[in-house]
């Protein structure tokens, strides 16, 4: 599902993000990325993402090889995945339906299926009732929910998420680490880099360490919570 | 493309243009600039060239011929002046008929000239017509070796003149235009340019879900096109009304010289398609130039 084999990554400007990585997540696990600001965890997302290019190895995620993908290919593969950010990323201009529905528009889908699988998702996660509501009338929480609605539209097979919880009140982060749980017990993969340590306590699971660019330890640790 | 696709993309064109309108604005005013100066050149071109065929017409080179010339030598110069390539059509004049032309030009008092017909001081001539006009220096070089070719009349002033004029007009005129048409890609570049980055957090949104490139370049492009057609439209109109206003002013003029020119100008009616082509087609090239340019170098997805 994604694997990352020996892999390098230096930006234009000579930072070296990433030093021989290898990284392996088989289908339907939940994956914590931790390690300390500047470590490199939203660096392989990046990869995963095919945002950066790996400078040295290869990356594989969902059958595409991404070091040898053609750029046309790109946007194909992208839509096997599903992305949220902290800042949520949502656009101000839109209500909630809108930005839920830009992520089928910009793909083609037809206004029929818009109207029909828009406020299907959002009522799976809880915001049905804000469909008309613009972005900044809704809280932290409620607007990553709305992210990761947009994420979820085209059903992807794995979830990325970087820091997600990194701009919501700590008592409302379970919630959303709970959704994404809910969605990885349907199947999804779900990759989710995070520095909160009590969140990662909470739910326990398989916790990758990023440190310098290395991988430092790969273990599953217990939770209160635990997932798996 | 699906439909559906077709109009999003049409409908967030015209949108771009909304976000920025001052930037917008600018850009279709630099380029609407541009286009009416490409159509002042076209149009002064057009009428000159125009203006100077009329001319060319009726303007002849006539060669006389010195008194006692033998009648070889007469056909020998017929001969080089037929096979001349720059001359369309020749015409002999001999003595006599000068003569005869003189007597019905004066008519009454062509009594002046009575007696005349014994010793006929008038030349013989050959009348030319030179295809083209800027040829005609090197013509009458050639017809001057022949030494019994008494005087050449050349009155080419009004087309030297014109053709002076046309040349400069074409060719500073071209500089100008030029450097109109940079300025105006560089300005619709950095509208455009301005416009993504307005847009630059749905742009990642795009690409994160999967948009194709094409997706969420051609908004873009289509922005610049509108900027074209729009510039191109009013560029047009101002070119109809202010055409047709200076031939009504020249038309009305008293001066004859000004009139002799309005006579020979083009209604606005016979160029028009000409003129609002040549400007769709430019401010379209320029505006999807511009967007491109822009989206090559802003734009990486
Ligand atoms: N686009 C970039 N260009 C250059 N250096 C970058 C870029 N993005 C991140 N870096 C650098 O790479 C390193 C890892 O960054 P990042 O992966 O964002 O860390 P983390 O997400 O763990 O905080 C840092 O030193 C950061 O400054
Ligand atoms: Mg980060």
């Amino acid at each position: 599902m994604i694997s990352l084999v020996g892999v390098d990554l230096v930006y234009e400007n000579g930072t070296k993000a990433l030093n021989k990585i290898d990284i392996e997540i088989s289908k339907g696990e939940f994956v914590f990325i931790v390690g300390s600001s500047g470590a490199g965890k939203s660096s392989i997302l990046k990869l995963l993402l095919r945002e950066s290019k790996a400078t040295r190895g290869v990356v594989r995620v969902n059958g595409f090889n991404l070091s040898s993908i053609r750029s046309k290919k790109i946007s194909q593969f992208r839509r096997t995945l599903g992305v949220v950010f902290q800042d949520f990323r949502l656009i101000p201009t839109l209500n909630i339906f809108e930005n839920v529905a830009f992520a089928l528009r910009v793909i083609g889908e037809k206004q029929k299926n818009i109207k029909q699988k828009v406020p299907k998702i959002l009522k799976e996660l809880g915001i049905l009732h804000k469909i008309k509501a613009m972005p900044s009338q809704l809280s932290g929480g409620e607007q990553q929910r709305v992210a990761l609605a947009r994420a979820l539209i085209n059903d992807p097979s794995i979830i990325i998420a970087d820091e997600p919880t990194g701009n919501i009140d700590p008592e409302l982060s379970e919630d959303i680490v709970e959704l994404l749980k809910k969605i990885n017990l349907k199947g999804t993969t779900v990759v989710m880099v995070t520095h909160e340590h009590e969140l990662v306590h909470y739910f326990g699971g398989r916790v990758l360490n990023i440190d310098k660019g290395l991988v430092v330890s790969d273990s599953y640790i217990g939770g209160k919570n635990e997932i798996k | 493309m699906k439909s559906n696709s077709f109009f999003y993309l049409i409908v967030q064109g015209a949108r771009n243009l909304w976000m920025h309108s001052l930037m917008t604005m600018a850009s279709i005013a630099v380029l609407t600039t541009c286009l009416l100066l490409v159509g002042f050149a076209i149009l002064f071109t057009i009428n000159v060239n125009n203006m100077v065929s009329h001319v060319e017409k009726q303007n002849e080179v006539v060669v006389f011929i010195k008194d006692g010339t033998s009648q070889i030598e007469m056909e020998e110069i017929g001969n080089f002046l037929k096979q001349h390539q720059l001359i369309d059509k020749i015409d002999f004049i001999s003595k006599e008929k000068a003569l005869k032309i003189e007597k019905d030009r004066l008519g009454d008092e062509a009594i002046l000239l009575e007696g005349l017909d014994k010793d006929n001081p008038l030349p013989a001539s050959f009348s030319i017509v030179v295809s083209d006009l800027e040829e005609i220096e090197s013509v009458v070089v050639d017809i001057e070796q022949f030494k019994y070719v008494e005087k050449i009349n050349v009155s080419t002033q009004v087309t030297d003149t014109l053709i002076l004029i046309r040349q400069i007009v074409q060719s500073s005129g071209g500089a100008v235009v030029i450097a109109l048409l940079i300025v105006s890609l560089v300005i619709i570049a950095n509208t455009i340019r301005s416009s993504v980055f307005t847009r630059r957090r749905e742009i990642s949104i795009m690409k994160y879900v999967g948009a194709t490139n094409s997706f969420i370049r051609l908004p873009f492009i289509i922005e610049g096109i509108f900027m074209g057609l729009l510039s191109a439209g009013i560029a047009f109109f101002i070119t109809w009304g202010g055409y047709t206003a200076f031939i009504s002013i020249v038309s009305t003029s008293t001066n004859t010289w000004i009139e002799g020119i309005a006579t020979s100008l083009l209604y606005f009616k016979d160029i028009m398609f000409y003129i609002l082509y040549s400007y769709i087609f430019s401010g379209v090239i320029i505006g999807t130039l511009g967007s491109g340019m822009s989206i090559k170098s802003h734009l990486k997805v």
